[in-house]
């Protein structure tokens, strides 16, 4: 027996020796190129030293203005926790006082909100077979797309609606400028989310109706995450500067 | 014998998958975007942008500091509360449209054109003029985002609920209030040229709806949009996180 099998055994390890160094050699092909790949995107950078000071300075600008978002809502948190107890203490004098500036204060959309409402995404067509003489343009999510959605929401009664991480107050826009689209004077990319708060059924509804937004959507071979019902949406507040409105006095 | 084969056959074809999984995952990790360091005129203008919301930022941190400190040191007097809440909600009510803007501004209107209608093919025609709500909706849209600080359409102020939507060619309704199609004023408070600039692309497709659209600037300031006009705002979903009700 073992006579017979040593040969069989040998073939086998040789083999699979055979197909270790062979894996290797794979992977270490595989890193030259990623290396090379590399080498050559640095070089892009350094070709351009402008544009990549530029892209420095955009990131670090980026990283400060998050810090003081962050820095900024802490503070907001305090006021209003103080404008609470202050508004408890006023309420002998003015009783509506409290009450009215938490209703404005969410109708401006500054506030954080949560509530019962429903999510869904949309996204570019990822269809690769298409009809040829289809124009591309219907294949792409555009503003005039993000609008509708939320002309749709918002007629269906939501109370606060939100793309990605904009939220929409009395003073957002959502347009585009060139290939990119901004909202709130922010680029965002895709995919895009929507948050809506309201009764989850009607704005449900109001998407998934026969020959609705979705219906064109899902015709123009879009990606779509279809609504989802939820008794906790959260949304941000929103964090512009009204369009200078506030500084108008 | 045979178990052995299957074996090896197992070890080496699991060491191979583990290689190509690693191969591929560390392949696919780095994706630079090295047409971010490509665009320098793109680049520069989100500087700008940033660098002009973190002044933005720096000022509202002032502010609301300020806010604090004056909150905490009025503790104990009543009155002065009163009076500091009373000032924050007049700001509040202006941010979110319950107050009247006045200043310089565009009155745009968009009218039916009847020698536009004339020569138009009436199926398309009825079609596009079904869209009314939604290219209003969007003239709103870059009017806010060119810089409109205040927005009325037929009167009715655009606050962050509004919507406009057409329930047929002849029924329009602007804050779920029913207006006119034939003759719509939208009329905005902010920067001119900026919000002309926004303006540029919409003549055509109102265009294709049988209506011209027109621009008249008022610069003397005195250009007035009203607040919105349902005083019995209620929120009964939105709740701010934290609160309970409101």
């Amino acid at each position: 027996m073992p006579k017979k099998t040593n040969p069989r055994v040998k073939l086998i390890v040789s083999l699979s020796v055979i197909s270790v160094i062979l894996g290797l050699m794979l992977s270490m092909q595989y890193k030259n190129t990623r290396a090379a790949a590399k080498f050559q995107l640095d070089a892009a950078h350094v070709y351009d030293p402008r544009a990549q000071y530029t892209a420095d300075q955009l990131n670090k600008t980026k990283e400060t203005n998050s810090q003081y978002e962050a820095q900024l809502e802490k503070l907001k948190k305090q006021m209003f926790e103080l404008e609470e107890k202050a508004g408890d203490i006023a309420k002998q004098e003015s009783p509506d006082l409290k009450d009215e500036l938490s209703k404005y204060r969410v109708m401006s959309g500054i506030l954080p909100l949560k509530g019962e409402g429903i999510t869904f995404t949309l996204d570019d067509s990822m269809v690769k077979d298409v009809p040829k003489d289809w124009d591309p343009e219907l294949l792409i999510v555009h503003d005039s797309d993000l609008m509708n959605v939320t002309n749709e929401l918002l007629i269906a009664g939501a109370e606060a609606v939100q793309i990605n991480d904009q939220r929409i107050s009395s003073t957002t826009g959502i347009i585009c400028i060139g290939p990119v689209i901004k909202i709130n004077g922010q680029k965002i990319n895709r995919p895009y989310e929507f948050r809506a708060i309201g009764n989850k059924d009607r704005l449900e509804a109001a998407l998934t109706l026969k020959g609705g937004v979705l219906d064109i959507f899902r015709y123009r071979t879009l990606t779509i995450q279809p609504p989802k019902k939820s008794l906790s949406v959260s949304i941000n507040g929103y964090s512009g500067n009204f369009n200078g409105l506030s500084e108008n006095k | 014998m045979k178990l052995n084969n299957k074996i090896t056959l197992a070890l080496v074809s699991t060491l191979l998958g583990v290689m190509m999984t690693v191969q591929f995952t560390s392949i696919n990790r780095p994706k630079l975007d090295s047409s971010a360091a490509v665009d320098t005129l793109q680049l520069t203008t989100e500087l700008n942008q940033e660098t002009e919301r973190q002044q933005f930022l720096r000022r509202q941190i002032r502010e609301t500091e300020a806010k604090v400190r004056g909150l905490e040191s009025q503790k104990g007097n009543q009155s002065q509360l009163v009076r500091t809440l009373a000032e924050e909600l007049e700001q509040v009510k202006k941010q979110a449209g319950m107050s009247e803007v006045k200043g310089n501004g565009i009155i745009v209107t968009i009218e039916d054109d009847f020698d536009l209608i004339a020569v138009k093919d009436s199926y398309n025609l009825s079609l596009y003029r079904s869209l009314l709500g939604d290219y209003l909706f969007r003239v709103v849209n870059y009017l806010k985002g060119n810089e409109a600080k205040a927005i009325s359409v037929n009167n009715h102020r655009i606050v962050s609920f509004s919507s406009i939507r057409s329930i047929d060619e002849n029924n329009l309704q602007v804050n779920t209030v029913m207006v006119s199609p034939d003759k719509v004023m939208i009329k905005a408070v902010g920067n001119v040229d900026q919000m002309k600039v926004g303006l540029s692309i919409f003549p055509q497709p109102f265009a294709e709806m049988g209506k011209k659209i027109t621009v008249k600037e008022v610069d003397d300031g005195t250009l007035v949009i009203p607040p919105y006009d349902d005083d019995a705002v209620q929120y009964q979903y939105a709740h701010p996180e934290g609160e309970k009700k409101l």
